[in-house]
């Protein structure tokens, strides 16, 4: 790596996140001895100890005015591109005091403030820079902000503290990569790091965990996540096997009927990771080979569950062309089970839209009606939870309260249905810390014991 | 004349000499196990802010393949080795991964159990001979190659993202190419090259749309920052329907940083998504 001991000229910078401000990378040349550029390779102490060539093409070269001469075992050259696109730069004491004298100004830059505070290795500044990242990753997505926290700073952070235990000195450096392999699980408030066996019953002792747990809660309370517990398991295998890939395309021979069932349950595990376009890219195909198949219940079956999608997507209009389409199928056919289903979808898309007007006396003087008559109690369910939504949306509090109270709820305990339960309870919390019974709230979540994750998440809320 | 024998003729070397099918047809032979991985393209910032304004991944130039190509790897966050220079853009400065599953058939054109980067300068030469060519390392391009070639060298997709394969293959004597294969992966070349030598990679020469085929972009943490041109890149995230998986960006110029930091983070996002198992 190193070329050679004579120096190496500054040419200039690279912002190698095209952002502003951010941090750069000095480029070099050896002096005017052909057009290769390099970046220093830095030592353990600072220090340079090669030059490494790099291709900078598509990278615009940001000048340096003052060329300098860095050569081995000189201080590496430290850079950063400020709001007003003027670089500072130089040796890492320099640098760190100029960072550290502007650190306020970025604090309006939630990540980057973070970058510059565990550059700084400011434990305070991190402590406040993690806090304020992580809500405003939240701001722009939950689940961002979620896989920000649990897969890369806590395991980061579970790694750093292991690392500086007293007992790792005593470690050989194979052992400290044993570390890197280190993954966090988190359930609720509960993390478990899991790693390699030697790593978790040689290495570490029983008492290094409340020592771990106790220097990761500094952190982790900023991070969503009070009163964390932590514990430690050898990564193993898993049970459940993922799902095989090979069927992204149903083979010829299957009838028309088989690969529009094969495509809508593929659309459907799309649809449960999430990715819904290419849930309703699949959908659409099921929907022509069901055309053509002369499966005409199951082409409306899937309209429906297009709608589903379509909702998702926040393309509410199609959402009620698709279900009026089935609808109208339904009726012809005197399916009256699917038409009611559909007319509730129908109901609930339009309160998505937020097309309130007449909604309330709909779901209450036509659908609840037909759904008791048919026996329909999950259904019943899911109306008495859109009419609370409704009464919830117009401002009648108490009455949304009665409505997933003394209406939805029982429905649901009594089907055992705890996913809707939980769901259903956690609405009504909502409501209930919404007028202050912060107390009746709690009861009501930590009711029966239950420990599904959803209701541990509303506690979460509610404590926040 | 048979099938393979067609097959056999089908591609010329520059040199005249018949590409050799044997490796081919050892890894096709075997069977389909285990589950499949995502691919993953990695890019730096400035063509990252190519792909915002377009959701595609475009074929570039190759001087490889003297071809634009599109370039993935099969589950492994892994970048090719440029040929110019030590580091490439990549590999030095910020990387940007793209985790996609494609729904629909991908327009694969080849695949290699190898970076070819690497192939062609000559990092990998000592474990094969000089009369083996990358293309008689060539597999068919489907999605299935990757996972007979995972089964039968390295066991589990769990040990190929963690790149530990197999001690022992069956492979026949004859089998000169499988045999310098296994040699390769199992060699402890680490201080010539890395575990990239056992990246599988792929080649399209389409464009790759990537709303609703993008699992996840690994980026670095202030893409997603309250600035406008991080705003761009959200609403783009959202657009393609992606995981957003910031890491922590902080220049050190340590190369290895940034590149273990995004194979852990990726290796616990497959676990979270049960597609490695430990």
């Amino acid at each position: 790596v190193a070329r050679a001991k004579t120096g190496a000229q500054l040419v200039g910078f690279v912002n190698p996140t095209a952002l502003v401000p951010s941090f750069l990378i000095p480029i070099f040349r050896y002096g005017d001895r052909g057009n290769e550029f390099l970046v220093q390779e830095i030592g353990k102490r600072g220090e340079i100890v090669g030059f490494t060539s790099i291709d900078v093409e598509g990278f615009p070269l940001i000048e340096a005015k003052d060329r300098a001469i860095l050569a081995l075992n000189d201080a590496a050259l430290w850079a950063f591109l400020d709001w007003n696109e003027t670089p500072f730069y130089g040796a890492l004491p320099s640098f760190v005091g100029a960072l550290r004298r502007n650190l306020a100004t970025y604090v309006d830059l939630p990540m980057l403030h973070l970058q510059i505070s565990t550059f700084l290795e400011d434990k305070d500044a991190v402590i406040g820079a993690l806090g304020r990242a992580y809500e405003h990753l939240a701001d722009y997505s939950r689940t961002a902000a979620e896989n920000w926290r649990d897969i890369v700073v806590l395991p980061s952070l579970v790694r750093e503290i292991i690392l500086k235990l007293p007992r790792s000195r005593t470690w050989k450096s194979g052992d400290a990569q044993l570390v890197r392999e280190l993954v966090l699980k988190r359930e609720g408030n509960h993390l478990t790091a899991q790693g390699p066996q030697r790593l978790i019953r040689k290495m570490l002792v029983p008492n290094d965990v409340p020592i771990i747990a106790a220097e990761l809660e500094h952190y982790s309370g900023s991070l969503g996540l009070p009163n964390m517990t932590l514990d430690f398991e050898v990564l193993a295998a898993r049970t459940t096997r993922p799902k095989a890939k090979d069927t992204s395309k149903p083979s010829a021979n299957l009838t028309d009927r088989q690969r529009g069932l094969l495509l809508l349950q593929q659309s459907r595990e799309n649809f449960d990771m999430r990715r819904f376009s290419a849930a309703e890219l699949l959908a659409a195909q099921a929907l022509d080979f069901f055309a053509k198949a002369g499966e005409w219940m199951l082409l409306y079956d899937t309209s429906v569950y297009i709608s589903d999608i379509f909702l998702e997507l926040e393309r509410g209009d199609e959402a009620i062309s698709e279900l009026e389409k089935a609808l109208r199928f339904y009726r012809e056919g005197s399916h009256q089970d699917r038409e009611v289903i559909a007319e509730l979808k129908i109901a609930q898309a339009r309160f998505r839209l937020g097309h309130f007007d007449g909604l309330i006396d709909k779901v209450r003087g036509v659908l609840l009606r037909k759904f008791t008559s048919l026996g329909k109690y999950k259904a019943s369910a899911d109306a008495f939870g859109l009419l609370g939504d409704l009464y919830d949306a117009s401002g009648q509090r108490s009455l949304a309260l009665k409505m997933y109270l003394d209406k939805q709820l029982p429905i649901y305990i009594a089907m055992n249905d705890k996913e809707n339960e939980v769901i259903t309870r956690g609405k009504i919390a909502a409501l209930l810390v919404a007028d202050g019974n912060h107390d009746q709230a709690r009861l009501l979540l930590e009711d029966k014991g239950d420990t599904v994750e959803r209701r541990r998440f509303d506690l979460g809320l509610l404590y926040e | 004349m048979s099938r393979k024998s067609d097959r056999r003729t089908a591609k010329q070397e520059d040199t005249g000499r018949v590409r050799n099918r044997r490796f081919s047809d050892f890894v096709e032979a075997a069977k389909i196990s285990g589950s499949s991985l995502p691919l993953t393209h990695i890019t730096d910032a400035y063509r990252f802010r190519e792909i915002v304004g377009t959701s595609k991944l475009v074929p570039k130039y190759c001087h490889v393949f003297d071809a634009p190509l599109l370039y993935f790897f099969y589950g492994r966050p892994a970048y090719r080795v440029n040929q110019e220079a030590q580091s490439s853009a990549i590999e030095a400065y910020a990387p940007i991964c793209f985790l996609v599953d494609p729904v629909f058939e991908l327009e694969l054109t080849a695949l290699y159990p190898f970076d070819t980067g690497a192939f062609h300068k000559r990092l990998l030469a000592g474990a094969f001979h000089n009369e083996m060519k990358k293309e008689d390392f060539a597999l068919e391009p489907n999605l299935d190659s990757p996972r007979k070639l995972i089964q039968l060298f390295f066991g589990s997709v769990d040990r190929y993202y963690s790149a530990k394969p197999r001690p022992s293959v069956k492979i026949d004597p004859f089998d000169f190419e499988a045999s310098s294969y296994h040699g390769l992966i199992n060699d402890k070349l680490q201080n010539v090259y890395d575990d990239r030598i056992s990246a599988i990679e792929l080649h399209s020469k389409a464009n790759f749309t990537l709303k609703g085929s993008t699992m996840a972009v690994v980026l670095p943490s202030n893409f997603l920052d309250r600035s406008a041109a991080a705003g761009g890149v959200k609403a783009f995230l959202k657009e393609i329907e992606a995981d957003a998986l910031p890491y922590d960006y902080v220049p050190r110029m340590r190369t290895d940083n940034y590149t273990s930091q995004i194979y852990s983070i990726v290796k616990s996002y497959y676990l979270k998504k049960g597609l490695l198992r430990g």
